[in-house]
C-alpha cells in the first residue's frame, strides 16, 4: 500500500494525538471541521481509498504551522503533498482559483511556451546575457498582468531588485529560457508537472553558468534550494533569497540608506520563515535603514500567520477570514505598511484590502521595493 | 504536399454567433471544415484558462465569437469577455504565442454570409501565420 509508504516516511504513526498541530492550524481556528489532528488519525484507521477521496485533503493551506510545533515530529505538510499526489491519481483535485489561470500557465511552459518577453525590464536596469550572478524572476511578469486590477504590482519587486542588485555593481543574467520552478505543482501533487519543469530550470541554469542564483520569491527560493536537490541530486550553484543578498552587502558597508520616518511591520512568509528558517536577514535590513521604525506583531517568526492562501487552489471564505485577521493584527500595531518578502503574500494581502470593504489604512509593500527606495544614490 | 490547414477553435456564444453559424447551414454556405465550434452560453463563462489550454493542446488559433456590442443576452457578459480577453492578449505575449492568434469577433449581423465570410478571413490570416510550435519554436 502506498499510503503506508507515506505514513511510515513523514512520521504519522508517530501522532500522539495531542492536538497541537490543530490548535496552531489557521484553518481550524476558523472552520472546526477541518483538523489535522483528525487527518492524520484517519490516515491510520480508514482505507486508503476512502482516505485519497476526501476534499479536506486541499483545505490545507500547507504553511507548515503545524509540524513546526510537532513534538513527534510529524511532517504534516509532506503527508499532505504525498498524499495528494495519490488523490489525483483518482482524480481527486483541488479548486483551482483564478480560473485555472496559472496553472495552464505552468502546463504551457512545461509544453516548451517559454520565449518569454523581456520587455518589462526597463532601461535603467543593467542585465547580461551571461554571467556568474543569475536572477531567477518567477512568475511575477504573470502576475503582474492577472493582478493588474487589485494593484499588487508584482513586477515593481522584480524591478526593484535587479535595481538594487546594479547598485552593488552586479548585472544578473535573466533568462528567457526560465519556466515557472514548480513549487505549486509540486505542493498540488502533479509531481509530473513539477519535474519536467525543475528537470527544465536546472538545464537553463547549467548552460547560463551561473554560480548565485538570487530570487525575489521566497516561494520560488525554497522550491530550488531545497526541494530540487531532493529530487535531483547536490545543486553546483548557491541559492540566495534577495533579502539574504542584501542583508550580506549591508554588513559589508556596500549598501546604505536614506532616513525615512515609516512605521512598518513584517510578515514573515511561511517558505521563507518556517521552511527556510529566514527570520533575521529581512529584520536585519529594516533595522540598518535610519530612522524606520519596526514593529513586530504579536504573533511573529515561527509563530506568524499565514497570509491565508496558498498553491492557488481552495479560496474560500475560511482563507478570507484569515486574511483580515493577519491585516487586523498588522493594523494594531499602528505601523503604516506592511513589510513582506513574498509577491504572493503581497497579493493575497492586497487582494483583501481591495475587496470586502474594510478599511485598513495600511500599505502592502515588498521588502525588496522599501529598500530599493530607500538606497542612497 | 497537401495544402496546410490550422487547427481553430472557436468558442460561440449561442446567440447570435450561433444562430449565424445556423443561418450559414440552413443557406448550404461553405466556411473551412477546420474550424471547430465550441458552443458556450455566453463569452462571459470564457476564461484565460480556457483559451491558453486550447493552445496547450495543439490549437493553432482561437477565435471568440460574441455578441455586439449592447447585444448580449445577459447584458453584460461581452463586456466580461472583452477584459478575459485583453488580459490573455498580455499573457500569450510573454508565453511567446504570437497574440495574433487570438481572434475576438463581434457578431451583430446574424446572417449565414456575415458568420461564413468571418471564419474564411480568420483562417486565411492563421494559415498565413503557420502552425503554431514550428514557428514559436524557432
Amino acid at each position: 500500500m502506498k499510503l503506508d509508504a507515506i505514513i511510515e516516511k513523514t512520521n504519522a504513526y508517530y501522532c500522539l494525538e495531542c492536538g497541537i498541530c490543530t490548535g496552531s492550524c489557521p484553518i481550524s481556528r476558523i472552520n472546526p471541521n477541518y483538523s489535522p489532528r483528525l487527518f492524520v488519525e484517519k490516515s491510520l484507521l480508514i482505507s486508503e481509498e476512502e482516505l485519497i477521496d476526501d476534499s479536506d485533503l486541499w483545505t490545507c493551506l500547507t504553511c507548515g504551522a503545524c509540524s513546526k510545533r510537532c513534538p513527534s515530529l510529524v511532517d504534516y505538510n509532506d503527508f499532505m503533498r504525498q498524499t495528494r499526489n495519490l488523490a489525483i491519481e483518482i482524480d481527486n483535485r483541488g479548486i483551482c482559483t483564478h480560473a485555472g489561470t496559472i496553472q495552464s500557465i505552468a502546463s504551457l511552459q512545461k509544453k516548451d511556451f517559454v520565449k518569454k518577453d523581456l520587455s518589462w525590464i526597463t532601461d535603467d536596469l543593467k542585465i547580461k546575457d551571461k554571467g556568474e550572478v543569475l536572477f531567477f524572476v518567477g512568475c511575477s511578469p504573470y502576475f503582474n498582468i492577472i493582478f493588474n486590477d487589485i494593484g499588487a504590482n508584482s513586477l515593481e519587486a522584480t524591478k526593484a531588485s535587479i535595481k538594487i542588485l546594479n547598485s552593488v555593481g552586479t548585472e544578473p543574467v535573466v533568462s528567457p529560457d526560465e519556466r515557472c520552478c514548480g513549487h505549486d505543482a509540486y505542493w498540488t501533487g502533479e509531481f509530473e508537472t513539477f519535474s519536467q519543469l525543475a528537470k527544465k530550470n536546472l538545464d537553463m541554469i547549467e548552460k547560463s553558468g551561473a554560480k548565485k542564483i538570487v530570487l525575489s520569491c521566497a516561494e520560488g527560493y525554497t522550491t530550488i534550494k531545497s526541494i530540487y536537490p531532493k529530487f535531483f541530486g547536490k545543486l553546483n550553484f548557491e541559492v540566495r533569497h534577495i533579502s539574504q543578498f542584501i542583508a550580506e552587502k549591508v554588513e559589508e558597508g556596500e549598501l546604505s540608506f536614506k532616513e525615512t520616518d515609516l512605521k512598518v511591520t513584517y510578515h514573515d512568509p511561511c517558505r521563507l520563515g518556517r521552511f527556510e528558517g529566514e527570520y533575521d536577514a529581512p529584520r536585519k535590513i529594516l533595522q540598518a535603514i535610519p530612522g524606520l521604525e519596526l514593529i513586530e506583531m504579536p504573533r511573529n517568526r515561527e509563530n506568524s500567520l499565514c497570509c491565508g492562501s496558498s498553491t492557488w487552489i481552495n479560496c474560500t471564505q475560511v482563507n478570507k477570514k484569515i486574511q483580515v485577521e493577519k491585516l487586523k493584527e498588522a493594523q494594531q500595531t499602528g505601523a503604516s505598511t506592511v513589510i513582506t518578502a513574498c509577491p504572493k503574500c503581497n497579493i493575497h494581502l492586497n487582494c483583501t484590502m481591495h475587496d470586502n470593504g474594510f478599511h485598513f489604512d495600511m500599505k502592502i509593500k515588498d521588502l525588496s521595493t522599501l529598500v530599493a527606495d530607500a538606497i542612497l544614490a | 504536399m497537401p495544402q496546410y490547414k490550422p487547427n481553430i477553435i472557436f468558442y460561440c456564444c449561442e446567440w447570435n454567433p450561433y444562430i449565424g453559424a445556423d443561418n450559414a447551414g440552413a443557406q448550404e454556405i461553405q466556411y473551412p471544415a477546420n474550424i471547430r465550434i465550441i458552443p458556450v452560453n455566453c463569452t462571459g463563462r470564457i476564461t484565460p484558462k480556457l483559451i491558453l489550454n486550447a493552445f496547450e493542446f495543439g490549437a493553432d488559433a482561437v477565435l471568440i465569437g460574441a455578441c455586439g456590442k449592447g447585444e448580449c443576452h445577459y447584458i453584460s457578459g461581452n463586456k466580461t469577455c472583452e477584459a478575459v480577453v485583453n488580459e490573455t492578449f498580455e499573457l500569450l505575449k510573454i508565453t511567446g504565442i504570437d497574440p495574433d492568434r487570438l481572434g475576438v469577433e463581434l457578431f451583430s449581423d446574424i446572417s449565414g454570409e456575415y458568420f461564413a465570410s468571418v471564419m474564411t478571413n480568420f483562417n486565411e490570416k492563421i494559415s498565413q501565420i503557420g502552425p503554431l510550435l514550428a514557428k514559436e519554436a524557432a
